[in-house]
């Protein structure tokens, strides 16, 4: 399967390690994260959630059965347009992702908004 | 925006080596990167090719810059590693095995030690991992008469036969730490090596507590907090580029490790 590889050899290995059912759907929404955010730094943390950060950690992809959930650290500052986010904690929100056909859109916002807040 | 590399290549582990690798920070740091570490069961070799690092923790009196080659003996309390970008950092990561085979008569803990393995200027991962290798060749030496650890870190055999009071004596002075530190650090990383999915309504945590470890969530909070420094879920949400790279990638050469020789 083609996709981007990483500068780190961590996240590669990762990569190349998903499963077979849930790999298309994940690069997916990797290639869609990082088309809005290409200034991310893209790491493992906790031996198998990949996360998204610049000096801090804002996303964090956990992979489920047959689904992506993107949690959003600082979730609660994101304006959701789309509603598209869950959760009602004090912090973060979760996008969760089952299909190939899912809201582009609205994840390119979220990951842009994301970064705004960073600056 | 602070653009980072992590590379690795695989190590030796007759030698206790479980990988090589090499940071890379971009120029455009505004300011110092501070980069977290937690207590691990690894030894870490450090060469500085390029850049400052500068060590601060509660046993490292202000901020004391690291030597362009250092060795971490096992730390039992959080540490800050403060990068100065551009960097580029070579490094090693050893297993306790190493500690079983290093040449010094001491190697306490909380410590950086200096030292010397590679020659100035070197500038390649291959380059820098032969010379690390043929370092250990040349230098180690046979501290005991039989491993203490099994790769699963449980006391082998050869261990069993001695008394507790020159156990306690043969821990301090391979590891530099006592049975309870390395078990305290290994219930950690038990923790930290499975999943957690935070995200849900109601974090979840207690779910992956595993009771022959800790008793229920506040003794894991309490527990967690002492040694990082940090609650689970700030642990989480806190980068830190070269530890979250040095932990994700010793938790797959342990699981590797263990699936082909067995606990």
């Amino acid at each position: 399967m083609k996709y981007k590889t990483s500068q780190n050899d961590i996240v590669n290995e990762y990569l190349g390690d998903l499963d077979e059912d849930i790999a298309p759907l994940f690069h997916e929404v990797r290639a869609c994260v990082l088309t809005a955010g290409p200034a991310f730094n893209e790491s493992i943390k906790w031996k198998d959630c990949l996360v998204y950060g610049t000096t801090r950690n804002h996303i964090q992809t956990v992979v489920g059965k047959g689904k992506i959930s993107l949690i959003f650290f600082a979730g609660v500052s994101i304006e959701d347009r789309f509603g598209q986010l869950e959760g009602d904690g004090k912090k973060t929100r979760t996008m969760r992702i089952t299909s190939p056909d899912f809201n582009r859109e609205a994840l390119t916002d979220y990951v842009l908004q994301t970064l705004q807040l960073d600056e | 925006m602070l653009k980072t590399s992590f590379r690795k290549i695989a190590g030796i582990p007759s030698l206790g080596i479980l990988f090589f690798w090499k940071l890379t920070l971009g120029a455009d740091a505004h300011g110092p990167i501070l980069d977290r570490f937690i207590p691990e069961l690894f030894y870490d070799f450090f060469y500085i090719q390029q850049g400052r690092v500068e060590c601060r923790g509660p046993l490292h009196e202000g901020s004391t810059p690291l030597a362009s080659q250092s060795l971490k003996t096992l730390h039992t309390q959080p540490l800050t590693l403060c990068f100065t970008a551009p960097l580029v950092l070579f490094g090693v990561r050893f297993s306790l095995q190493f500690a079983e085979s290093f040449w010094d008569l001491d190697l306490p803990s909380d410590q950086f030690l200096a030292q010397s393995w590679v020659e100035p200027g070197t500038d390649q991962l291959p380059s820098f991992a032969q010379q690390v290798t043929r370092t250990m060749h040349k230098r180690r030496v046979k501290r005991v008469a039989g491993p203490l650890l099994s790769p699963a870190l449980r006391e082998t055999e050869w261990l069993t036969r001695f008394s507790p009071r020159h156990k306690r004596r043969l821990y301090k002075t391979i590891f530099g730490v006592s049975r309870k530190e390395i078990g305290a650090i290994q219930g950690l990383h038990a923790f930290l090596g499975q999943a957690c999915d935070f995200s849900s309504r109601s974090p979840r945590i207690i779910e992956y507590i595993d009771d022959t470890v800790f008793y229920d969530q506040p003794h894991l909070n309490h527990k967690f907090t002492r040694m990082t420094g940090l609650t689970p879920l700030e642990y989480l949400q806190a980068s830190s580029i070269l530890q979250d790279n040095l932990m994700a990638a010793s938790y797959n050469e342990i699981a590797a490790q263990l699936s082909t020789i067995g606990p």
